[in-house]
């Protein structure tokens, strides 16, 4: 998967849990307050499942879930 | 040592002048001392738990490092010289060496935790279902040490995160114990995070005026939330516990709502000290309150009601749970049987009914407190299942948007706290029912009113008493609200760029504080609500 196509994905994903945030511009997701810790959790269940990753709590800081770029770039880094 | 005292203000002067006369380099020693002081001044004898405590968690974090470096070592000749199922084993056995050591420090830690603070209670419940002499066991009835969940708490996220690789284990073992025993932090937190604190001790701090008038003018702004607020409120709030019986349902809703304003104030006005004090040595501490009573519902007032207990519960409890394989296999049992929406909250729910049962048990081991996070618990899980059906009415009425339905949401915020604090601070279980019923069935407006136009006494107290209440919530409201609208800016960086009126509101602070404040004999500034935890 290209990391264009993880993006893409991933923002489907987002969008599931909250489709009123334009995730392909956001990029303070996490500080800004608009995920809080129960979509942090759902959001992680289905990223595991769609990527076939493993999240741990050690990925768990708000860097990796600000914006949908910054997960795509940790999704492609634990698939790699 | 009571922050709020002369002894205090001589032993911080005396720290802060060494700290910037004395070499740079001896700053974290001289801190070190000046906590050893802070903390043997509480009783001596106390001492004995901390220093177990950040030995053994010292020691493990040490070890185990040492442990997975040792293993680091020689991990790239193992894996070319090992079949690799041979290597898997060895790499497997020192990982659980590693998190064997760091399991037993932990152990020692959390045991030091539960036989002072809660073993009383956990005995207390199960004793008397034997019945005879265990029944009669009045408990170990062991003192309470200074800072006791504040030190645990912070050598507990220091083990995991030693474990989980964040950061290396301090070799220092002095700036190790400076970090567990920081004087500005152990009475009642923030609960210290050891790689947002400890950088910090390594770096020297130049004398820095400016820096250090901010930090005073914090410790100023503390004091005044104290004397005006928490100690003028103490009286009214204290009478519930002898006269609850006599009480009428307006009567407890006013008293509540005392107790409310009483408890930010005394803990948000003792962080605000002793991140006052920290700012002074050039010592930044974790964020403990946001503005709490603005919080629009429940799940965002303990995003920014002691904010250091939660951040830690979240990332030491809640994370790790919701995150491992078995919750995992739970969700996913969930959406096959219920759907996507159940799966994505019962779980969590739950899960946060665990958490704020801890929130409780955090407060006080008694049945009061934990059935307060309990309620908390079942309050954020009903209304996290029952959100899709409140944005299908809001979304249409763009209620969202409206300042009323802002003001609304505080308000109601304001009163489910004040309700679910009434069971941890009525005396007893059955007066808090007591209270609940009153409260909603029986307001007693008549006595309250007699009251007031016999004598113009209001709950007991003669009006003019509450004045210092009146003009210390203004203030509060008047701050909060404007760091509420300008949250990028601090009250006090928006009057940096007005110096003139800076000093003229810290005067008129110094001055409200001495005519209207509650201090002097007879007053125990000793006593902070959080204090002892």
């Amino acid at each position: 998967m290209t990391k264009e196509e993880i993006k893409e994905k991933v923002i489907e994903i987002l969008g599931d849990i909250n489709p009123d945030i334009d995730y392909s511009a956001e990029t303070s997701l996490i500080d800004g307050g608009l995920l809080d810790s129960f979509d942090i959790v759902s959001l992680v269940g289905e990223l595991n499942d769609a990527f076939d990753i493993s999240i741990t709590v050690v990925d768990l800081v708000p860097e990796n879930f600000n914006s949908a770029d910054a997960m795509a770039e940790l999704v492609g880094r634990l698939a790699g | 040592m009571s922050l709020i005292s002369l002894t205090f203000a001589i032993f911080f002067a005396a720290v802060l002048l060494l700290y910037y006369l004395l070499p740079r380099v001896t700053q974290p020693y001289l801190l070190l001392a000046a906590s050893l002081v802070f903390y043997l001044w509480s009783g001596p004898k106390y001492i004995v738990y901390i220093a177990v405590s950040a030995s053994v968690t010292y020691a493990a974090a040490l070890l185990a490092g040492r442990t997975s470096s040792r293993f680091a070592a020689v991990s790239a000749e193992l894996k070319s010289s090992l079949p690799p199922e041979e290597y898997k084993k060895k790499a497997a056995a020192a990982a659980r060496k590693g998190r064997l050591i760091i399991g037993l420090a932990l152990a020692v830690d959390l045991a030091i935790l539960v036989v002072i603070k809660y073993l009383d209670f956990i005995l207390g419940n199960i004793l008397p279902l034997f019945g005879g002499a265990a029944a009669r066991f009045a408990g170990l009835r062991l003192v309470m040490p200074l800072g006791l969940s504040y030190f645990t708490f912070g050598a507990v996220g220091y083990l995991i995160d030693v474990s989980r690789g964040k950061y290396p284990a301090e070799r220092n073992f002095a700036k190790f114990a400076l970090y567990m025993t920081y004087f500005p932090h152990i009475i009642q937190g923030p609960i210290p995070r050891f790689d947002k604190l400890a950088p910090q001790f390594s770096v020297p701090h130049a004398f820095d005026i400016d820096r250090i008038l901010d930090g005073f003018r914090l410790i100023l702004w503390g004091c005044f939330k104290i004397l005006m607020l928490s100690a003028s409120l103490a009286p009214a709030v204290s009478a519930m516990a002898d006269s609850h019986a006599s009480m009428g349902g307006l009567e407890i809703w006013l008293r509540m709502t005392a107790w409310g304003l009483q408890l930010y104030a005394d803990f948000s006005g003792g962080i605000d000290i002793v991140t006052g004090v920290s700012e002074c040595f050039g010592i930044g501490l974790e964020e403990n309150f946001r503005r709490p009573y603005f919080a629009t519902d429940l799940t965002d007032y303990w995003n920014r009601w002691h904010i250091s207990l939660s951040g830690w519960l979240k990332d030491y409890v809640f994370y790790p749970m919701a995150l491992s394989k078995r919750f995992a296999r739970f969700s996913k049992y969930l959406k096959k049987k219920h759907g996507k929406f159940i799966a994505k909250t019962v779980p969590v729910g739950l899960l946060s009914i665990l958490l704020f049962t801890l929130v409780g048990l955090w407060h006080g081991a008694n049945w009061g407190e934990i059935l307060f996070g309990v309620f908390n618990g079942v309050i954020i899980m009903t209304s996290t299942l029952l959100e899709p059906l409140f944005q299908k009415i809001r979304k249409p009425l763009k209620m969202d948007s409206l300042l009323i339905w802002r003001i609304f949401r505080s308000l109601r915020t304001f009163i489910v706290i004040t309700l679910t604090r009434v069971i941890s601070r009525a005396p007893g279980i059955p007066a808090a029912m007591s209270f609940y019923r009153k409260m909603f069935t029986s307001p007693g407006i008549g006595g309250f009113i007699s009251e007031f136009s016999e004598g113009g006494r209001f709950a007991g107290f003669d009006i003019l008493s509450y004045l210092p209440v009146f003009i210390g919530a203004a203030a509060l409201f008047a701050v909060s609200l404007t760091e509420e609208i300008t949250p990028s800016h601090s009250v006090r960086k928006l009057l940096s760029e007005r110096p003139v009126l800076r000093v003229a509101l810290e005067v008129l602070c110094v001055a409200v504080i001495v005519v209207f404040g509650t201090y002097g004999l007879g007053y125990d500034a000793s006593g902070f609500i959080y204090a002892g935890n």
